[in-house]
């Protein structure tokens, strides 16, 4: 690392406070708590995948049983390369980098409702044979470097007026292409991840009320512009009222089809609750479970993954991932607060709004307290593009700790 | 970096996460170890499938122990009509269903869509082929992901070994009618189960069916069965439902069955004699040749007078009770059964619900009356015909409805007869005079005694036979009349009262008297058992399921009781038993003996004659097997172009005590001395000899294409004989059995 990258010009400050690590090589001053989290997490992630498919697998398909694994470990190790990468160059360069990253990503977003495939009713995806790619996924990553760079300032003082401007209009882009797919859950980890830095970034209250305000009045009026299919509606609505029956006339044709899909998605819920409390203290054991080898909830490995860990491995597995998660977001808040500078600080304030949402909002929904959509558990649930991002963003806030006493 | 507002904000961020944290740890927690019971219930009611295990039905065996119900295990194969409401749907699935029940997706849209589908209950799922191969349910089993919403269904199929014989008696099973569900649903019945809706099969429903166990599984979301729960909540063993065993003979019941088949059909051939050609003495084959009688239906039936047990019961037409075992089309329904309205619909038991005027029948019951009130005087020979053979009403006004004067039946005189005289000559001026001097006694005794007396012998009220549906018949008296005239079937001014007519009238079986050919045949019984009326059986007992034999009498679990008296249906049979003493008992025996026999009745007024159906049991071997009888001709008042009611009822048997009492009814067949019968003649002269009867064979699969309701048997060649049967030719075509399905 001791290659010309501009950081390191400005060598260590004279009279820093001497740490434990500091008899480390440079390459090995990592957060290691937060390394060690995060392997620990990836690893349960693989065992979840497998356990979630074995089964079923096992039965019409063994000579893949270990397909997901497999599919699973290759972006996990493209992302562990990434986070490598991301740890050795100096952070602060990102900065600059950042305006190009998030067009790249915008630009993409774009293309992928035109060229992209649709699944579950979202036009979302690249289809690239062999694998697929969620540009929002890296969208997300783009948003918090691409905010943090905008609102950024090191000068004390609330966020100016053009600042706050600038963050809106980066905000507003990519979610507005990300409603067009639509996907509502993705786009409101946006909106998370930008109330987060704003916050931290002494915004004034009333922006982030305004914030919050404008969120909520396009997803109101998504609802009722029929802009979503009754079925997203009903996935949004689920954990509000999970027996409503109530169908609005005016929504499109094929009523019965809707309906069942309606119902499909209320049942679905009120099944993965159940799979929480059948698995008790230790679950049912790997590969186990009446309830999600039983196909009455689908994506048992993606969206579902935490009702079929927690029917599974029981209290304890379940335990040990949101443990695991807290032990992440706690190191992150605490690299934030070691950040020699506001870009960095933001970064981790940003990525910890990211993955918190993310978990929160995956297994809020997974236990009937939110509302049900498409957004994976980090590092644990099924999905590339998500494992990839998430990979980085870590190698992110762990650049921002091993360059904390760097001074600006 | 930042200054302090920046640290603030972030410990607002971190107050943030450690909150939504805690929302998750407690939710979980709330969810894994405090779990509410409701949300575990109501998502566990949707993982378990409740199967139930359908009893195998009891099985009914005849006296000997000949299975003619017994039970096949069958697989159906069935779709949730949900799965196939949409036509995309329905196609995709049917395309592939065809082949694997080999059938065409048109059969099975024809089932779904097309005519067929009103054979199948909408409310349950759609059958679409039953009966398959174990092969082919396990392949649909086991690719239930492939076929959504098709399900195999197993249940015990009914078969009659030896349908249609005693299909009347037996009766068959249905499925359960809107009106019943609700009674039935409460006593643990399913929408698709099916129960006995006739005969037998109805009566001992309860003693039948058994009890049906369930198992419940856990299913996957595609319905199939992930494991199967344990423990008594979960799995219940049905319990199958006991044998009934009959009383019925089913050797002699083929022979009735036969016997009055052939006989009725040997009955609709006859044809007046032609016409001869204008001047001439040939007959003019041009002339058409109506028939003479339409002998459209009839009874038979064979009772065991010591015990009251049915040895055989025929209802004709006969129909076979396995068209019930798969749908009908209506069109075929009407074909093979007739529109609502036909009166000789093979669907009713005629043994038990035909109601008839029994004519001379009656007789017997009037000299019961009139000796038991002394109107009657055995060796009297009162003057009952004035100069011209006519009876006269005593005091007979203007006003009397039905006239003064009455005939003997075909004109005949026969003078001044003893009481056994009348009875085997059946005169009528006899009975008329009876008639008048017991409507008179009544007024006197302030009691219609005629008519006690006819209920005394069971008329009027049902026997109480173990059959559903029976009719009570009725007995004429001045309230009947009433209700009669008030629902228009007889005119005002006959039912302003009851007439010394009517009563002349009841005396001769005609009027309004209606009885059954079971009540008839039960109260003849009384006369050769001393008295007791029994209610009549067709159920002996009832048997454990799977008994190791059914031939003879172990494990019999309990006989039913055949009691001497029931008080039954409306009218009370005030005594246990009749009063017949040897002085009113014998000289009727001695009449009823001589009605079948050449004993000759002169007078000075009238020439000989025989009994009345000396003719027909000419040749009988009376030392072997005496019987006593008594013909009966019932004019039907009601339709004025209709034949007369052909009935005969006898008792006979070898010994001292008669052992059989059969009863035959033929409609619409003319003189009872000649229809019916020869009939009874034939079935005595089979019972003389039990080892006689012909052997009963299972019978061949129906024929859903035949137009006959039901196809019997053949009457051995021997067997026709005693009918007089002729021609041959004339005989199969009547008889049908040589083209079954084209001569009707």
């Amino acid at each position: 690392m001791a290659t010309a990258l501009p950081g390191s010009k400005l060598g260590l400050p004279k009279n820093r406070i001497a740490t434990t690590d500091d008899a480390l090589p440079r390459l090995l001053r990592w957060d290691w708590t937060l390394l060690g989290a995060t392997v620990a997490l990836c690893a349960f992630g693989l065992v979840a995948v497998h356990s979630a498919q074995w089964k079923r697998l096992h039965e019409n398909d063994p000579a893949n049983l270990y397909y997901y694994v497999q599919h699973q470990a290759v972006p996990m190790a493209i992302g562990a390369l990434g986070m490598l990468v991301f740890m050795a160059l100096d952070y602060r360069q990102l900065k600059a980098l950042a305006p190009r990253l998030y067009a790249g990503t915008t630009i993409m977003l774009g293309l992928v409702l035109v060229l992209g495939t649709k699944r579950n009713g979202s036009r979302a995806w690249f289809d690239l044979g062999s694998f697929t790619l969620q540009p929002s996924e890296f969208a997300k990553l783009t948003m918090v470097l691409g905010l943090a760079a905008v609102v950024s300032n090191d000068r004390d003082g609330p966020l100016s007026y053009a600042r706050f401007v600038g963050a809106l209009i980066t905000l507003g882009v990519p979610v507005g292409l990300i409603m067009l797919q639509p996907d509502l859950g993705t786009a409101s980890t946006f909106i998370v991840v930008a109330m987060a830095v704003l916050l931290v970034a002494r915004a004034r209250f009333w922006h982030i009320l305004l914030i919050t305000l404008l969120s909520a009045v396009t997803v109101v009026a998504l609802v009722k512009t029929e802009f979503l299919a009754p079925y997203q509606v009903a996935r949004l609505t689920s954990f509000v009222d999970p027996s409503a029956k109530k169908i609005d006339s005016s929504w499109p044709k094929d009523k019965q089809r809707q309906e069942e899909l309606i119902n499909a998605v209320r049942e679905e819920v009120r099944f993965a609750q159940q799979a929480v409390s059948l698995g008790g203290l230790h679950g049912q054991g790997f590969a186990q479970g009446i309830t999600m080898n039983g196909g009455y909830v689908h994506e048992t490995n993606t969206d579902f993954i935490f009702a079929n860990i927690a029917e599974q491995f029981g209290l304890v597995g379940a335990g040990v991932i949101l443990g695991l998660y807290l032990i992440i977001l706690l190191r992150i808040m605490r690299i934030a607060q070691l950040a020699n500078n506001a870009f960095g600080t933001l970064i981790c304030a940003g990525g910890g709004a990211l993955l918190v949402w993310h978990v929160f909002e995956n297994v809020g929904m997974n236990m009937g307290i939110m509302p049900v959509t498409g957004i994976p558990l980090p590092l644990v649930s099924y999905g590339g593009s998500s494992a990839i991002a998430f990979l980085w963003l870590l190698g992110f806030v762990q650049n921002v700790y091993r360059r904390r006493d760097a001074r600006d | 970096m930042a200054g302090e507002t920046s640290g603030l904000r972030l410990s607002v961020l971190l107050l943030v996460v450690l909150g939504l944290f805690a929302a998750m740890f407690s939710r979980l927690w709330f969810l894994e170890v405090a779990a509410p019971p409701d949300l575990i219930r109501q998502v566990q009611e949707k993982r378990i499938k409740t199967v139930q295990l359908p009893a195998m039905r009891g099985r009914i065996v005849d006296r000997d122990g000949r299975i003619l119900a017994d039970n096949r295990r069958v697989l159906s194969i069935v779709v949730d009509r949900k799965a196939i409401q949409r036509k995309a749907d329905r196609t995709e699935l049917y395309k592939r269903m065809a082949g694997v029940l080999q059938t065409s997706v048109e059969d099975l849209e024809d089932r779904t869509t097309g005519k067929s589908s009103e054979l199948y209950e909408p409310v349950l799922p759609l059958p679409l082929a039953e009966d398959v191969s174990e092969e082919q349910a396990a392949f649909l089993r086991e690719r239930a992901e492939d076929f959504p919403g098709v399900d195999v269904q197993e249940s015990w199929q009914r078969v009659y070994r030896y349908a249609p014989l005693a299909s009347s008696v037996i009766g068959y099973l249905g499925r359960i009618s809107e009106k019943e569900w609700p009674t039935l649903k409460a006593n643990g019945y399913l929408l698709s189960d099916t129960l006995g809706k006739a005969g037998v099969e109805q009566q001992y429903e309860d003693n039948l069916r058994g009890k049906p166990g369930f198992a419940r599984f856990e299913i996957d979301a595609a319905g199939r069965p992930l494991r199967a729960l344990e423990g008594a909540d979960n799995r219940q063993e049905p319990v199958a439902g006991q044998d009934v065993q009959l009383t019925v003979d089913l050797r002699i019941q083929q022979y009735a069955e036969q016997v009055l088949d052939a006989e009725l059909r040997k009955r609709r051939l006859e044809r007046p004699p032609r016409p001869l050609k204008p001047g001439t003495a040939d007959p003019d084959p041009t002339q058409p040749l109506k028939p003479l009688f339409p002998a459209g239906a009839g009874s038979l039936v064979v009772l065991e007078p010591s015990s009251g047990e049915v040895l055989a019961m025929a209802s004709n037409p006969p129909y076979d009770n396995r068209w019930f075992g798969a749908p009908l089309s209506k069109p075929k329904f009407q074909q093979l059964f007739g529109s609502g309205n036909n009166p000789n619909t093979p669907l009713i038991n005629r043994v038990i619900t035909g109601q008839y005027q029994i004519g001379s029948n009656m007789k017997v019951f009037t000299s019961v009356a009139g000796m038991r009130y002394g109107t009657l005087n055995p060796l009297d020979q009162p003057q009952v015909e004035n100069s011209k053979g006519l009876y006269v009403i005593p005091n007979c006004s203007t006003g009397e409805p039905s006239g003064c004067f009455r005939r003997n039946s075909g004109g005949f005189r026969y003078g001044s007869p003893t009481l056994t005289e009348a009875l085997t000559v059946s005169s009528d001026t006899y009975f008329y005079d009876q008639g008048a001097k017991l409507y008179d006694k009544g007024r006197e005794l302030g009691a219609p005694v005629l008519q006690n007396e006819l209920r005394s012998f069971g008329l009027g009220a049902a026997s109480g036979v173990d059959l559903p549906d029976e009719s009570s018949g009725y007995v004429p008296d001045a309230a009947l009349k009433k209700k009669l005239a008030d629902r228009g079937v007889i005119s005002k001014r006959e039912g302003s009262g009851y007439f010394i007519g009517d009563n002349i009238n009841l005396a001769v079986g005609q009027g309004l008297l209606s009885v059954t050919p079971l009540q008839l045949a039960n109260a003849y019984a009384t006369f050769a058992n001393g008295g007791t009326l029994r209610e009549p059986r067709v159920a002996y007992g009832l048997r454990e399921p799977g008994g190791a034999s059914l031939k003879g009498q172990p494990n019999v679990l309990n006989v039913i009781d055949t009691p001497a008296v029931k008080a039954l249906g409306p009218v009370p049979r005030e005594q246990p038993q009749i009063d017949l003493p040897d002085a009113i008992r014998t000289p009727i025996l001695e009449g009823l003996k001589g009605v079948s026999q050449d004993f000759s009745v002169c007078s000075k007024d009238a020439p000989c004659r025989g009994g009345t159906a000396f003719d027909t049991f000419r040749g009988y071997n009376w030392d072997a097997f005496p019987i006593w009888g008594k013909t009966g001709t019932a004019q039907d008042v009601t339709q004025a172009d209709q034949k007369d009611d052909s009935l005969y009822s006898a008792f006979g048997g070898g010994g001292d005590t008669p052992q059989y009492q059969v009863t035959a009814v033929l409609e619409d067949s003319g003189f009872g001395s000649s229809a019916a019968a020869l009939t009874v003649r034939c079935m005595f002269t089979k019972l003389a000899d039990r080892s006689s009867f012909a052997d009963v064979k299972p019978s061949d699969p129906l024929n859903r294409n035949q137009t006959r309701a039901a196809i019997l048997p053949r009457l051995t060649d021997e067997d026709q004989q005693c009918l007089h049967v002729i021609d041959q030719q004339i005989y199969d075509a009547a008889f049908g059995t040589k083209s079954a399905g084209k001569v009707e």
